[in-house]
């Protein structure tokens, strides 16, 4: 049933068109309409992917089931549009006032969720690895966009290196599950011969440690603090996020579709326990010590990365917790980078120095920014709060019960350096100050939003989970997902 | 959404609106008719739309439902809310009462420069209170009670740069706690209950009546001690109603609205609720009615010998509650809610004639405090208004024959007596001579603030500027509570006539589909008629006896009365005058110790052993950082090589461990 399968891609299809109509715009030199053409597309994805019409509620799959459609596939469409959507309120001022007018950004914006939306959403390794590259390499030029920038041409270098290098472990992986299971697709792959084999070890291993990068667990994580800093900091805030959202689904059901099929999945979840737990403590104990607010955002990230593995331990309760986290997570993250950019001057790195008292000269800005780390330090009522509390819950439902309290305890701690920053903008005083001067009424747009959504989701999580519920009931996700 | 949502959001929308344009706008914050306004709306509507409630009502309790808070496994706390005949009543009372004590404040806070301030606070303060009331599940019940409290703390606390008074707010916040932490210790034992009983764990209403209280288990006796140590705080009972004397610096609309109608009511209307829980607690519930009985007894004795006005109407406040208490605990719950009504319609009507008269008595200039009633006296000529409702309510509140509060109070004794006969208890007979006892003093002591305010020599010198009647905006909310304090009672007529079918209140409304449980005394059977009169007869008897001594030993002596009560009473006076000395005990048994406690252990605690371990993580968390960071290179060449040795571990550990 081909026009069957199309239409259950229309979501993707339409964000290419989109990509598409926009490299033809820019090669025309209409420019102005860019970003709007872009956010048009990322809206209209979300509106597609809405389970608008009967059964689109209903997991499914296409294509030969190489890719889920429907129910949480649309959530997680949608999750990563908004993504895509909200960099692109902090965009466009913050080039204008770098005075980069790069316009080629917002197609490669819009490709690259395009890789993460067919990484998250697939079934089959190969269409996860395609994901994966398709993004990867849309943001290897996006951390060296401005190409005069030394630190940023260092940034796209490292990552491009690094991620080949870790796509090599990957793809590696795959071959040899393929070897060994004589499939690549989750619904058909067979897991005894496979473990016959004595393929599945070092498949999986391999496999693993391609997701561990991406992800930037510990010690896969060298990459994130360079890359993130010499980034332009709205597409830092993009690559923290929706690129790490898409890579944490994708390894969630990776996980969830193979270890309860095989006989070592206690091993895997020792694994990825002990470095949740290394990547929490390291991500939150650096974190203390930077100065630039870009790195010490980046380490914080590494953090949050350790949580959300924790929730992978835990099945598909805790794959949920995984998605729900990641969305408020790309919320506040978003946020929280896109308004380091608005205070940014032009080729000067972000410092907090130069934040000191910011929140006194600029009360409603600081108001903001600061709703934003105490989500990210994870205080209620905030959404952060909560989405911290349904991993750590989970993961005491999966008699995780000691990593869970080293996590509570890491998150404590944690909870330091981004209360340092608010110090600081209320507190403390500076003769360097830095001042906010955005270009247009966007990123305040933007801000505003934010904002808004982490204090609803913080007070009224049901509101989300509830759907999340109903999506997991109705996908059946892990036992049987028919065509 | 249902309409009836507006009942719980319009106060909170009132608030908000005010709130935000107080804070922002210089100009609205001068506005004072359009925010007095506006806030009376906000409370007028929802009391409007529980009337239409209150009118349709078909035997079935309404159910709305805001939106669900949280959800998690088989637990649903959901922002809803149940109209049945307790919260619609409650309901009635919360947003009747409160609607004229918004308009009375238009006129009593004028020119304050809080004035937005206060009608915010009011509003959220209906908004907590109707969650609390109406709320179909002990979080949401728990939210208003929190609220309530946290606006109580606000208004006591109103005029906050009087040291004295934000000491008030601090005492009533900290008292408050102590219930609080009992109310939250019974909501943990009842949701651990209900899951362990079904299964189901639960805070819903619905579902903690719906199981099986079994009769002096463990549960049940906690339950029900736990609930009612929570009642002591926000009900102001022993040992913890020191707080709402003190609680008098607020505002006076916020005495009679938060500290007589509404709010130190709470109490009661929970175990109310809980009723089903409290009847099969029979230690618990005899407690209880000891426990009113001496607060009753306590607090009416000490306001024999308060010359602050607004004082002897906050004792006398804590001594009706006693009585409201005293009926919880003989089992008649419908009557300790009828009590709740009478007193709501009379004390506010004191509480907002006594502002009227501090706003006079302030006016003129002559006196330095315009709450002491040594320099008040024959206000009558010239505040008519404040004076007939005033001393309406005083009859009222004396227990006098035909007023409101005769009826309720008779109730209230003639069932703890009924207890004391039907069901052998001999502790209800104490209880029922203590209340007997106390109905006089309250007789007494109510005709003695009367006659001393309003009647007699006139102990002020105006110098030209006479105390003068208060704006209308005063006058009618005096007039209307003033007129149901002396109708109100009608609604429960004693139960020997047509066997309690004329007693509307408890037969065909609270008790009629078991919303609230009848007293046990149903099951004990009725004493008999004979008795019934008597007891009527010996009521009446002393309420007409208390007011008709003091109104002639007053009228006799004036201001002299209590030099002479004084050396009759001698040692006793003393004592009464300086309130049994409890706050000094407290100071001396509670605070002392526990400030000692503070400075010298804790404090040597939290210096080396508490910091100790926060600097000793602080430093271990700047020294690993440091180790950390040299892993951070910038070289691409130690990355890769960091992975590859991530690599051989995790693939070491996956082949040979």
């Amino acid at each position: 049933m081909f026009n069957q399968d199309l239409i259950h891609i229309i979501p993707i299809l339409f964000l290419i068109a989109t990509g598409l109509l926009l490299m033809m715009l820019d090669a025309f030199k209409v420019r102005s309409v860019l970003p709007l053409i872009a956010g048009i597309g990322f809206v209209g994805t979300a509106v597609l992917a809405l389970p608008l019409q009967e059964g689109m509620d209903v997991q499914q799959l296409a294509f030969n089931k190489m890719i889920f459609t429907g129910g949480l596939a649309s959530l997680v469409t949608i999750l990563l549009s908004v993504s895509g959507l909200f960099t692109l309120f902090f965009l466009s001022d913050f080039l204008k006032r770098q005075e980069k007018p790069i316009y080629d950004i917002y197609a490669l914006l819009v490709f690259a969720v395009v890789g993460m939306i067919l990484l998250a959403n697939a079934n089959d390794l190969i269409v996860t690895f395609i994901g994966l590259e398709t993004m990867s390499i849309c943001l290897y030029i996006m951390a060296a966009l401005f190409k005069r920038d030394l630190k940023s041409n260092e940034a796209g270098l490292k990552y491009f290196l690094l991620g080949a290098f870790a796509t090599g472990f990957f793809i590696y992986g795959i071959a040899l599950i393929y070897g060994g299971a004589g499939s690549t697709n989750y619904s058909s792959m067979d897991f005894a011969r496979l473990q016959e084999s004595g393929l599945l070890l070092p498949g999986m291993g391999l496999i693993l440690i391609g997701f561990l990068f991406k992800v930037s667990a510990f010690p896969f994580h060298a990459w994130t603090p360079d890359v993130y800093s010499g980034s332009p900091t709205p597409l830092a805030g993009f690559m923290a996020t929706g690129s790490k959202a898409a890579a944490f689904i994708a390894f969630g059901i990776f996980l969830n579709k193979t270890l309860p099929d095989v006989v070592v999945n206690e091993k895997i979840y020792n694994v990825i326990g002990v470095i949740a737990l290394l990547t929490m403590i390291y991500g939150n104990v650096v974190a203390v010590q930077q100065k630039s607010l870009k790195r010490m955002l980046a380490y914080s990230s590494i953090a949050h990365s350790g949580y959300v593995l924790l929730a992978l331990c835990a099945g598909p309760e805790g794959l949920m917790a995984a998605v729900f986290y990641m969305f408020i997570y790309t919320l506040m993250n978003i946020g929280a980078f896109g308004m380091i950019g608005m205070a940014e001057l032009k080729d000067q790195d972000a410092d907090l120095d130069g934040w000191k008292g910011l929140g006194m000269r600029n009360p409603w800005f600081g108001a903001a920014m600061s709703i934003f780390l105490f989500s990210l330090a994870g205080i209620p009522p905030l959404a952060g709060f909560m989405s911290k509390y349904f991993v750590f819950i989970s993961a005491i439902h999966a008699k995780y019960t000691l990593l869970a309290i080293l996590g509570i305890i890491t998150s404590v701690a944690g909870a330091f350096y981004y209360i340092r920053v608010i110090v600081s903008m209320f507190f403390q005083t500076t003769e360097k100050p830095v001042e906010v001067k955005t270009s247009n009424i966007y990123p305040t747009i933007g801000v505003g939003i934010l904002a808004a959504l982490l204090l609803l989701f913080g007070l009224y999580p049901a509101a989300f989970t509830s759907q999340l519920d109903h999506l997991f009931v109705l996908a059946d996700y892990f036992t049987q997902a028919t065509p | 959404m249902d309409i009836n949502s507006l009942i719980i959001l319009l106060p909170l929308f009132g608030a908000a609106i005010i709130g935000i344009l107080g804070f922002v706008s210089e100009s609205f914050r001068k506005q004072e008719a359009l925010i007095g306004g506006l806030g009376t709306l906000m409370v007028a509507v929802p009391f409007g739309l529980i009337l239409m409630n209150f009118l349709g009502y078909h035997e079935h309790p309404v159910h709305f439902r805001i939106f669900d808070w949280i959800v998690s496994g088989t637990i649903n706390v959901s922002f809803g809310y149940t109209l049945d005949e307790l919260s619609l009543l409650m309901g009635l009372i919360v947003t009747g009462v409160g609607s004229l004590i918004h308009i009375y404040s238009i006129g009593y806070m004028h020119g304050d420069k809080g004035y937005y301030k206060f009608f915010l606070y009011l509003n959220l303060f209906i908004f907590a209170m109707l969650n609390l009331i109406l709320g179909d599940n002990m979080a949401v019940m728990f939210l208003g009670w929190e609220g309530v409290g946290a606006c109580s703390y606000f208004l006591i606390g109103f005029w906050y740069e009087d040291m004295a008074k934000a000491a008030a707010a601090q005492k009533a916040f900290v008292a408050n706690r102590i219930g609080d932490f009992a109310m939250l210790a019974a909501m943990f034992l009842i949701f651990d209950y209900t899951g362990k009983a079904t299964g189901n764990y639960s805070l819903n209403f619905s579902d903690i009546l719906g199981l099986d209280w079994a009769a002096d288990s463990a549960p049940t006796f906690w339950v029900a001690l736990l609930v009612f140590i929570a009642a002591t705080g926000k009900s102001a009972q022993i040992p913890l109603y020191v707080w709402l004397p003190d609680a008098m610096a607020g505002p006076t609309p916020v005495s009679a609205l938060i500290h007589a109608a509404t709010m130190v009511t709470s109490g009661i209307y929970l175990i109310s609720r809980l009723g089903e829980i409290f009847i099969h607690a029979e230690g618990v519930m005899a407690f209880i009615g000891i426990m009113g009985a001496l607060t009753a007894l306590l607090a009416a004795l000490i306001a024999i010998a308060q010359n602050d006005i607004k004082k002897v109407l906050a004792y006398s406040t804590v001594s009706q509650l006693g009585f409201m208490f005293m009926a919880l605990g003989a089992g008649a719950f419908t009557t300790a809610i009828f009590h709740v009504m009478t007193h709501a319609f009379f004390k506010a009507c004191l509480f907002l004639g006594s502002g009227s008269v501090i706003h006079a008595m302030d006016h003129t200039h002559a006196v330095e405090d315009g709450q002491d009633i040594r320099t008040m006296g024959n206000l009558k000529k010239y505040m008519p208004a404040t004076h007939i409702t005033f001393f309406v309510s005083t009859l009222a509140i004396a227990g006098i024959p035909l007023f409101s509060g005769f009826f309720s109070k008779d109730e209230i004794l003639g069932k703890v007596f009924a207890n004391g006969l039907m069901g052998g208890e001999f502790i209800y007979y104490l209880v029922w001579i203590i209340g007997a006892f106390t109905a006089a003093l309250t007789a007494f002591y109510m005709t003695r603030v009367y006659f001393l305010t309003f009647r007699g020599k006139e102990r002020f010198n105006a110098h030209g500027h006479d105390p003068h009647e208060s704006p209308a905006t005063m006058t009618i909310p005096l007039y209307v509570l003033g007129f149901l304090a002396v109708v109100g009672g009608f609604v429960g007529l004693p139960e020997v006539f047509d066997h309690g079918h004329l007693n509307w209140i408890s037969h065909h409304w609270l008790g009629h589909h078991g919303t609230v449980t009848m007293e046990h005394t149903e099951d004990l059977g009725h004493v008999s008629a004979g008795i019934e009169w008597a007891l009527i007869l010996f009521s009446s008897l002393i309420a007409i006896g208390g007011v008709y001594f003091a109104w002639n030993f007053y009228t006799k002596h004036d201001l002299e009365g209590d030099t002479i009560i004084k050396n009759k009473l001698g040692k006793l006076y003393d004592w009464m005058g300086n309130k049994f000395y409890v706050d000094e005990l407290y100071e001396f048994v509670l605070i002392k110790p526990f400030v000692r406690a503070g400075t010298d252990v804790i404090m040597v605690f939290d210096k080396y052993v508490l910091d100790g371990i926060v600097n000793g993580i602080g430093s271990l968390t700047l020294f690993l950082a440091d180790v950390f960071k040299r892993i951070q290179t910038g070289y691409v060449g130690n990355y890769a090589l960091m992975i590859v040795a991530g690599v051989m571990i995790l693939l070491t550990y996956l082949f040979f461990f």
